[in-house]
């Protein structure tokens, strides 16, 4: 994947490009807002990092104004700016995504590879499969082995995440936003008791597991290798 | 958009006190008249007929019976029954003379109607009965031409009073929709300003009346505002931006050293606890910063028309088995068709009950219960979170909702102290009313709701 980046704290900008590298990526660093919306519009990316202070154009005008030359690449915010409007004006000026400094790579990551992952003008899966378990969108069944498993309305929602996103990490914050819209960190262990309660309708009754945790960054689905 | 009630309007509230003062003054002064004017006229005929009656008994004092029968019969010629009416009978009650016929035979002064008097007219007569020498006279006036004058003087009164009063009434209201139109302009555009537009300013009307010259200083106090909160916002950002940066470097310094230890070195315990303080740190500015934010009403601007289960049901959902799990209990004691909307910002009140819950989990020990009521009171309802755990004593109260505060038997457990706080500061925003009560044992959060 190409991925730009346009920071212009360079410590912050070396260590993304130097994790966005290490996961398998081609990752450019701008420093300048003017300078990243020329390279933004000359060349083609998968996806744009795009910090909201930066000299000359700040971010959030960057990335209206490539929204308006209609240039639709995936945006992520990175920003020090974690006050309550500030999310909602980042996403309100076109951006798909928004992280808080301090952040932990891994989070980063996950969301990169969950954005990118869209490709657009898809066909919409109403049937999605990993191994032996397999879930029906429309009539929200979840079968394993063929065997019925009953899942609560945010259990299945949740499920269906992780499986469209098979193989990939998706973090915690990630499914406390999507699934209950909790905005901030909760200091005790909602995500993990819902995974344990998903985990024991769905994997310890099998031989193999399919949900994995990623130690201190989230979880995967997939079938183990 | 609100309107100041047009009731409420204090221009249109002097107008009408003033209409009804008028009403009363002009109320009393015709009565005052007409009482005035009534009795002069009373006496007026009354004297008329006192000189006839004089002028009769002299005429008998002179000239006796046929004196008095000639002087009667003169009158008679001289007028007619509409306006004076004579009557004159003899000791033997046989009718002498007279214009009128009539049976009555008192004595004395009366106003008769003239059915009495075999008359075939509208008005009532002023009568005056009396005898001389055994002959009975009744002499009397038609009221007609003054009870037709007192009517004259009260018409043209009335009509009068109520012309003036329609003029002020009217001249009144204009002026007093012309100010309320005024006022509910400012008010307009301080409601739109209080959402958080700051920039927008009252406009002056030009007269530099009292109105004009309130309106500037109104505007004076907003542009303060305004530079007060840019100063804040730009404080905010900067500090964020200054503080952040070194401690966004640290994390990724902190992250780096993480991946070159091995796992089983003893470096990497404390290198994860020195992440786990880096992370707090950035929890307790940020939450900091959030309730500053909360407080200068930044979010005011998003706020919509939401409805409360949308809000509770998520949380529930989250927290339920995270209580089941660690032994703790959350009971609800409500249906869904207590709730109703109400005016404010899903995300921020999402937060707000949830640090309610997690201050239980967090504070609390194992098996506490936790149960969430909502109580109706007509328009009103209470959203109560109530626990069975250690409570805070009562003085406490207001101190748990300042910033960074933490009860003495809570200061080595996990928690920043801000959790209440936020929840302060949120419910402010939004004007619902929190309180603390005791719950004997426990603590009882309770939200007053208004619904909309």
């Amino acid at each position: 994947m190409n991925i730009l980046v346009i920071e212009d704290d360079i410590p912050t900008a070396d260590y993304i490009q130097k994790g966005l590298v290490e996961a398998g990526h081609c990752a450019e660093v701008i420093t300048d807002g003017q300078q990243g919306m020329i390279q933004a519009i000359q060349n083609d990316y998968s996806i744009f990092i795009i910090d909201r202070m930066l000299p000359s154009l700040d971010g959030l005008s960057l990335v209206k104004s490539l929204r308006a030359i209609g240039v639709d690449t995936p945006v992520i915010f990175l920003t020090a700016m974690g006050g309550i409007n500030d999310r909602v004006e980042g996403l309100e000026a076109g951006g798909d995504d928004y992280l808080v400094k301090p952040f932990a790579f891994s989070e980063l990551l996950a969301r990169v590879n969950a954005l990118v992952r869209r490709p657009p003008l898809q066909k919409v899966e109403t049937i999605l499969t990993v191994g032996d378990l397999e879930l029906n969108m429309v009539e929200r069944t979840v079968l394993r082995s063929g065997d019925v498993i009953t899942l609560q309305p945010r259990e299945f929602s949740l499920l269906v995440i992780l499986m469209k996103n098979t193989g990939r990490i998706i973090t915690k914050t990630m499914l406390l936003e999507q699934i209950w819209g909790f905005h901030f960190d909760p200091k005790t262990t909602v995500v993990e008791t819902h995974i344990s309660r998903i985990r024991a309708k769905l994997d310890k009754p099998y031989q193999t597991s399919l949900i994995h945790t990623v130690r201190n960054i989230g979880y995967s689905l997939h079938v183990p290798n | 958009m609100s309107l100041i009630s047009l009731f409420r309007s204090t221009s249109l509230r002097l107008v009408i006190s003033n209409i009804l003062t008028m009403l009363i003054c002009f109320v009393i002064i015709g009565g005052v008249i007409f009482f005035l004017v009534q009795r002069e006229i009373n006496i007026f005929l009354d004297n008329a007929l006192i000189e006839t009656k004089q002028t009769l008994e002299s005429s008998y004092k002179f000239g006796k019976k046929k004196a008095l029968y000639a002087l009667v019969t003169n009158y008679i010629q001289a007028t007619s029954p509409k306006n004076k009416i004579y009557f004159m009978q003899d000791h033997l009650k046989n009718a002498v003379s007279g214009n009128i016929k009539t049976n009555y035979n008192k004595i004395g002064w009366a106003n008769i109607s003239p059915s009495l008097l075999s008359l075939k007219h509208e008005f009532p007569y002023r009568i005056y009965s009396f005898k001389i020498d055994g002959i009975y006279i009744l002499i009397g006036r038609s009221r007609e031409m003054t009870d037709e004058l007192i009517e004259i003087i009260l018409r043209v009164f009335s009509i009068g009073s109520l012309i003036i009063l329609a003029l002020v009434l009217g001249n009144g209201l204009l002026s007093a929709f012309a100010i309320q139109k005024r006022l509910n302009k400012i008010g307009l555009t301080l409601d739109h300003i209080a959402t958080g537009n700051l920039q927008n300013r009252i406009a002056l009307y030009g007269h530099e009346d009292d109105l004009d010259q309130l309106t500037v200083k109104i505007n004076t106090t907003l542009q303060q505002l305004e530079d007060l909160f840019k100063g804040l916002q730009e404080v905010s950002a900067n500090i964020a931006h200054d503080l952040k940066t070194p401690l966004n470097r640290l994390n990724m310094h902190i992250n780096g050293m993480m991946e070159l230890v091995a796992s089983e070195h003893e470096a990497s315990s404390f290198i994860q606890k020195a992440q786990k303080e880096i992370y707090a740190l950035n929890e307790t500015f940020d939450a900091l910063l959030r309730i500053a934010q909360v407080e200068a009403g930044v979010r005011k601007s998003s706020f919509a028309n939401i409805n409360l289960t949308s809000i509770l049901e998520p949380v529930i959902d989250a927290y339920q088995p995270v209580f089941e799990d660690k032994g703790y209990v959350l009971k609800l004691n409500y249906d869904i068709s207590q709730i109703r909307p109400i005016f404010g910002d899903k995300e921020l009140l999402i937060q707000m009950f949830a640090n309610i819950i997690e201050n239980v989990l967090r504070h609390c020990p194992k098996g506490t219960g936790l149960s969430l009521d909502i109580k109706q009171h007509k328009n009103n309802f209470q959203v109560r979170f109530c626990d069975n755990g250690a409570g805070i004593p009562k003085e406490e109260h207001q101190k748990v909702l300042q910033r960074l505060y933490r009860l003495d038997k809570s200061r080595t457990t996990l928690g920043s102290g801000l959790g209440l706080s936020l929840v302060k500061a949120i419910s402010d925003l939004h004007h619902i009313p929190l309180t603390l009560e005791e719950n004997n044992p426990g603590l009882c959060v309770i939200f007053n709701f208004r619904s909309i």
